[in-house]
């Protein structure tokens, strides 16, 4: 299959979203382009039999047989349920004799300026499984104290008597000789067959011993869980006879087959969102604007994705539950904000959103579940954004006395009537959703003008076209099935793996070697790629780059014309005005890592052209009230909105699975695929 | 909070203020130089309004830049009225006296933000550069005693005006620095923030119109000063003292007092340090700035950790100190080592005095001292001149229901460490030790974290060392009956296997071969240490970090 594994014969395509409450599924017919969807309730304590129902109730509905299915793309949720509610392995570490504290020091600086009780948490191996071991390399590659058998033996001796699930080791300047760890594993995996070791420079083989160890950590943490899981699942699946092969998403935005996710599950930590960002891509890929803000607004939190030029926009570092990774990943950040976030008043009487939630248990004040606070629902619900009387996903009868309760509780001391009151609520949370995309936009040097937004989750769609005022962007597109986004973008998805290495030194110094580093580095892809049976021409070569002295660096991506030295500074060069407003032109560049990606497509999947339909007709009225004006807004059902409907705002249109606002001055219209087109200043004109 | 004033609009602005300063100081960081700035954070970014009322901070950096930073707009719109201001200009200054940054490396820029060439707002930054020349490199020398030794003296003078590079200042300060290449890149980084905070807040003003953020901003500093207020007026009245005591000042081998008298009376809250030493002979000095920064970190830290850092939750706050003093030293005493020391010894004696009050929001001694190292020389493998700038975090003093941090940084500094990686890559030194400090830790009912070891190998030929550390004879005191920590430890294992033991406060030369080994202070405890949970006790025993000794010693039952 190369170096597309695209099918075009009359089978499914599965995509499978694991959610905290929900199971979402999406399938595709690769023939006929065929689109069903469906959610099943999530089974947290054992999440397989979820994803196996979902995969078994979609066959149902969508009227084909099990062994129809060709493929299954999955977003799970394993690996960062398993850091979250700290339930991974019992972790042992060897370190280089000296260093036994790096995990637990980190970068030495504490959580919170201002606040004596916060505490660093605790990492995921206690200090007494740390083992040291007398061995150094240098940073030049040079061995200081070479490892001796003697101390290999008594390392295997302390092992044995710890029995624990996994074991990592990380060894100083292992970024530039791996020689002692590959040793230490060797010797080790040969001595615990059973039990998963990870060597750092395996996992992350870059500068910064605290990162490279922690992220090994994370993964030796993570990993029994995800085997065990990956492998649980595939023999269910077969049980029901689905032999269609299983492939996973990846916090980079690209899938694996389950063989390789099992060996590298740190890189599922982002698997949920990441579906979301794809998406984007994809969107960004058919769409006009090549830019593309993805806003998944759940319950509880607020996924934002940049997707530029038409790709996902990467990260190299980031924490996740206080513990930081240090990989290429897609560059996702969320913050606290949902629709059950709760509103405060603080001491100085000004009014504040979150980050507390009332989650899904007791929920919002108009769920009649036992809360009593305030939330961003009870807001939507009390200003007529969603419908009174309505029920959610679930089946919640929602009560609009108890949102009002709810809300008055903090309009009396704000001094604000209850309408002004819920208004400022969802001006507060959304202003809060701001920071987290200028942090992806406006300061990787991008204006948000530039891009259109995409709101997608249950609460997403109610606040895109505020968010999108707020942010000054000018169009917003709400997907066709914004519930079931992230499964969808499963299906759009590619086989995708990357290597990255420090390679540090000055570029023109580097220049001659280069061709012959990237085919090292892609060999390690290439290999992953073979155990699911694929092999591709289709790679990318980048190299992170900085001005000698520099700390930070910025990526350039090479065709091949730009292996040649004036492009690829000139590439620079400009990459840092763009970022920074300046350069300097004469000075040395250095380069900071080498980083290869190589894909393959799994399938193209497009979406089914959506039906043309009459003037659009309003299912009834209801008040809706906007900036404190009471407005009487047409309600529509989004099924009937065919291919060409104008509506000018303000409207709402209801789906099974979310509620769209339009507000007064926009206007929108549906494009060929159904997806609603929101014109932010209103220039569509009908 | 006045009627005409959304409170709605008001966190909104806020928040984007806020959000305007924290882009600012990514934008530095980002593009900054030196690890000191890139790896470490040591810097930060402040707006104000046209008269130097700070309206937001980004709080990345360090608590003591931020609190000084009132006194950095004072100090450069003294020199420069506002209206002689013109867009695209920059001022920097490092200059202490009267007032300015702490010391000598910590260079600030200020820039207007200007519509039709009237300035609405300034951005302010301030970085702890690498080398400002005088007698040792990094600029913070022990053995002087005067602020001439120290490095260059900048007044507030424009390093870009309408937006020009001013060439002669530029290059007569590069000529007096011996780290040129960090010097030139992280004053840009400074420029790249500036411009990125004159940009954001030109557009908040053009989205919200002047009048509007004006109104608010006046709103901001209000809703921070009642919050303060609010904050003190719940602590009861009263006057509280407390003194606290340097080891020394690095000539003369006694104490260096320091005498605080907190006053809460209603909604105010005033400190005087009546009774604190005169000035001293070592660079330990300080001007009243860096007391009020103290002040004003330790009065977020108790009242409300996410207080706005602005000027209005100051105005509730008076801090004097008798001229002459420690605290307000004369030009041109020297004052180098101020930021690291003195300040944090002014921050245990106001916990002392406020542990009277609110004993349950306090902490016992933290290690309170940065233990700072500069290493300049020579780098031999490049030939350039070389400085590597650390410091070293320590244990955190325990709370009266939590065990303090192990070897982390406290107080007004929370750099992050260097990478060993990085170390041993750019300068000429190997790392061959990084580990806590076993039984450094105050005993305690809950007891205090333990300080760190680290051994610095020098690979190079010839190299000057300066160290500041403290708390070597006055230990980092516990509360409520907890004990004390272990103190700080600095010596040099020279090549020849001879030891040499430092002092806590010296410059001295390190050459091939040399390993200088430093070990910081523990935090003190909270409580009897016979009380202390056994199942805590066996966990640490089985961590290591304490040993079956100072568990005898410590945790067995006195009854």
């Amino acid at each position: 299959m190369s170096p597309s594994a695209t099918v075009q014969d009359d089978r499914w395509r599965l995509g499978i979203d694991t959610g905290g409450t929900f199971t979402d599924v999406v399938a595709v017919n690769s023939a006929s382009g065929d689109l069903v969807h469906h959610k099943v309730h999530s089974t947290p304590g054992r999440p397989a039999d979820a994803v196996v129902n979902g995969v078994m109730e979609i066959a149902q509905r969508g009227h084909f047989g099990v062994e129809d299915i060709s493929l299954l793309v999955h977003g799970s949720t394993v690996a960062t349920n398993t850091v979250l509610t700290r339930t991974g392995a019992r972790v042992a570490m060897i370190t280089t004799a000296g260093f036994r504290d790096i995990l637990q020091i980190r970068r030495q600086n504490r959580p919170e300026l201002y606040n004596l009780r916060a505490r660093r948490p605790d990492g995921l191996v206690p200090r007494s499984r740390i083992l040291e071991i007398p061995e150094r390399s240098l940073h030049d590659g040079s061995i200081l104290i070479p490892l001796e058998d003697a101390e290999l033996d008594r390392i295997e001796g302390e092992l044995h008597a710890m029995e624990v699930d996994a074991i990592v080791v990380g060894l100083l300047n292992s970024y530039v000789n791996p020689s002692h760890e590959q040793i230490l594993g060797e010797r080790l995996r040969s001595a615990f067959p059973a039990i998963s070791v990870c060597l750092s420079h395996e996992i992350a083989c870059s500068q910064g011993e605290f990162e490279r160890f922690s992220t090994a950590v994370l993964n030796g943490y993570v990993q029994p869980a995800v085997t065990g899981y990956l492998g649980q699942l595939e023999a269910l699946l077969t049980d029901c006879n689905v032999h269609a092969p299983l492939f996973v998403m990846k916090s980079n935005g690209g899938v694996a087959a389950a063989v390789v996710a099992a060996q590298r599950s740190v890189e599922l930590l982002l698997s949920g969102p990441a579906g979301g960002a794809v998406a984007g891509a994809a969107l960004a890929r058919q769409h006009t604007c090549s830019n593309v803000i993805t806003a998944d607004m759940g319950g509880t939190s607020f996924d934002v994705a940049v997707i530029h030029d038409g790709a996902g926009v990467f990260t190299q570092e980031r924490t996740f539950s206080d513990q930081t990774i240090q990989l290429p990943m897609m560059d996702i950040e969320t913050i606290g904000a949902g629709g059950g976030s709760i509103a405060w008043v603080d001491a100085g009487g000004a009014m504040r959103v979150g980050p507390r939630s009332a989650g899904a248990e007791p929920g919002p004040a108009c769920y009649g579940r036992g809360g009593h606070e305030p939330t961003v629902t009870d807001a939507n619900l009390v200003l007529g954004r969603l419908a009174p009387h309505s029920s959610m996903a679930g089946g919640i009868e929602l009560d609009i006395a108890a949102a009002r309760d709810a809300i008055d509780s903090i309009a009396t001391p704000l001094r604000l009537s209850l309408e002004a009151t819920a208004e400022g609520m969802l001006n507060v949370v959304n202003a809060n959703m701001t920071v987290a995309i200028r942090k992806l936009t406006v300061e990787r040097g991008h204006d948000p003008a530039d891009f259109v937004l995409c709101p997608c989750g249950g609460a997403g769609p109610l606040h895109g076209s505020g968010l999108a005022r707020e942010m000054g962007i000018g169009e917003v597109v709400i997907p066709v099935m914004p519930g079931v986004f992230s499964a969808y973008g499963l299906l759009l998805s590619e086989l995708r793996e990357e290597n990255l290495h420090s390679q540090l030194g000055l570029l023109t110094e580097l220049l001659d070697e280069l061709p012959a580093v990237f085919e090292r580095l892609l060999l390690e892809p290439r290999r992953r790629l073979a155990l699911a049976g694929m092999t591709t021409d289709r790679v990318a070569r980048r190299l992170r780059l900085r001005y000698f002295g520099q700390g930070h660096d910025l990526t350039v991506t090479l065709s091949d014309s730009l292996l040649d030295r004036a492009a690829i500074e000139d590439a620079f060069h400009a990459a840092h005005r763009d970022a920074y407003g300046y350069d300097f032109p004469g000075d040395a560049i250095e380069v900071v890592a080498a980083w290869v990606s190589a894909t393959v497509e799994l399938q193209d999947t497009a979406l089914p052209a959506w039906p043309g339909t009459s003037k659009p007709q309003p299912v009834g009225t209801r008040p809706v009230i906007f900036d404190a004006v009471e407005h009487d807004t047409p309600v529509y059902n989004r099924a009937t909105l065919g291919t060409g409907s104008a509506i000018d705002g303000p409207a709402i249109i209801e789906q099974p699975d979310t509620t769209v606002v339009i507000e007064p001055g926009q206007n929108l219209v549906v494009d060929r695929l159904g997806q609603i087109l929101i014109d932010t200043r209103g220039t569509h004109g009908n | 909070m006045e009627t005409s004033i959304n409170p709605v609009t008001l966190e909104i602005m806020r928040n984007r203020w806020r959000g305007i300063a924290e882009e600012a100081c990514a934008a530095m960081i980002r593009s900054s130089y030196s690890p000191n700035i890139r790896d470490r954070f040591d810097c930060s970014t402040a707006l104000a309004t046209p008269d130097g009322e700070i309206v937001a901070q980004a709080e990345i950096g360090t608590p003591l830049h931020l609190g000084i930073m009132p006194a950095i707009f004072r100090a450069v719109l003294e020199r420069f009225p506002v209206a002689e201001l013109k867009p695209g200009d920059a001022v920097i200054t490092n200059l202490p006296y009267p007032e300015g940054p702490g010391h000598l490396p910590d260079l600030s820029m200020v820039s207007p933000v200007t519509l039709a060439d009237d300035t609405v707002a300034l951005v302010a930054t301030t970085c702890h550069h690498v080398d400002m020349g005088g007698f040792a490199p990094g600029s913070m020398p022990f053995g002087v005693t005067e602020i001439y030794q120290e490095g260059l003296q900048i007044p507030p003078t424009k390093i870009f005006a309408g937006g020009e590079f001013v060439q002669p200042i530029y290059e007569l300060i590069n000529q007096n620095v011996r780290t040129r290449r960090e010097l030139r890149g992280d004053l840009m980084a400074q420029w790249a923030a500036a411009r990125t905070g004159q940009g954001r807040v030109r557009d908040l003003i053009e989205r919200h119109g002047l009048d509007e953020v004006r109104t608010y901003t006046t709103a901001i500093l209000e809703h921070a000063e009642k919050s303060m207020r609010a904050g003190i007026a719940a602590m009861p009245d009263g006057v509280y003292t407390y003194e606290d005591f340097l080891d020394d000042d690095g000539f003369v081998d006694e104490p260096v007092r320091i005498h605080a008298t907190v006053t809460i009376a209603g909604d105010t809250l005033g400190v005087d340090f009546t009774g604190t030493s005169p000035q001293v002979a070592g660079p330990l000095n300080a001007r009243l700035t860096a007391a009020k920064a103290c002040v004003y970190y330790v009065a977020k830290v108790l009242i409300d950790p996410d207080l706005p850092s602005c000027a209005g939750a100051h105005r509730p706050i008076t801090v004097t100190a008798p001229e002459g003093s420690l605290l307000q030293a004369h030009f041109p005493a020297a004052i180098g080592n101020a930021n690291i020391l003195t300040d944090q010894r002014v921050v245990d004696t106001l916990l002392g005095a406020f542990y009277q009050v609110v004993p349950d929001r306090v902490c016992a001694a933290c290690s309170s001292e940065m233990n700072l190292i500069n290493l300049g020389g020579i780098d031999p493998r490049s030939g350039e001149y070389f400085n590597l700038v650390e410091t070293v975090g320590g244990g955190h003093g325990a709370c009266h229901d939590l065990d303090g941090s192990d070897g982390i940084q406290n107080h007004l500094t929370n750099t992050q460490n260097t990478p060993i990686e990085v170390i041993e890559r750019q300068y000429p030194v190997r790392i061959d030790r990084y580990e806590l400090i076993p039984d450094s830790c105050g005993p305690g009912t809950f007891r205090g974290g333990c300080g760190i070891r680290r051994h610095f190998f020098f690979e190079g030929d010839k190299a000057t060392l300066t160290i500041g550390a403290d708390r070597r004879k006055l230990l980092p005191w516990g509360l409520e009956g907890g004990g004390a920590a272990r103190g700080a430890y600095g010596r040099v294992v020279h090549a020849d296997g001879t030891v040499e033991e430092l002092p806590t406060k010296v410059c001295t030369t390190l050459r091939a071969g040399d390993t200088l080994c430093v070990e910081t202070p523990g935090g003190g405890g909270w409580g009897d240490a016979s009380e202390r949970d056994e199942e805590a006790v066996r966990r640490d025993l089985a961590d290591g970090l304490i040993s079956d000794d100072y568990a005898a010693t410590h945790h067995t039952d006195s009854s």
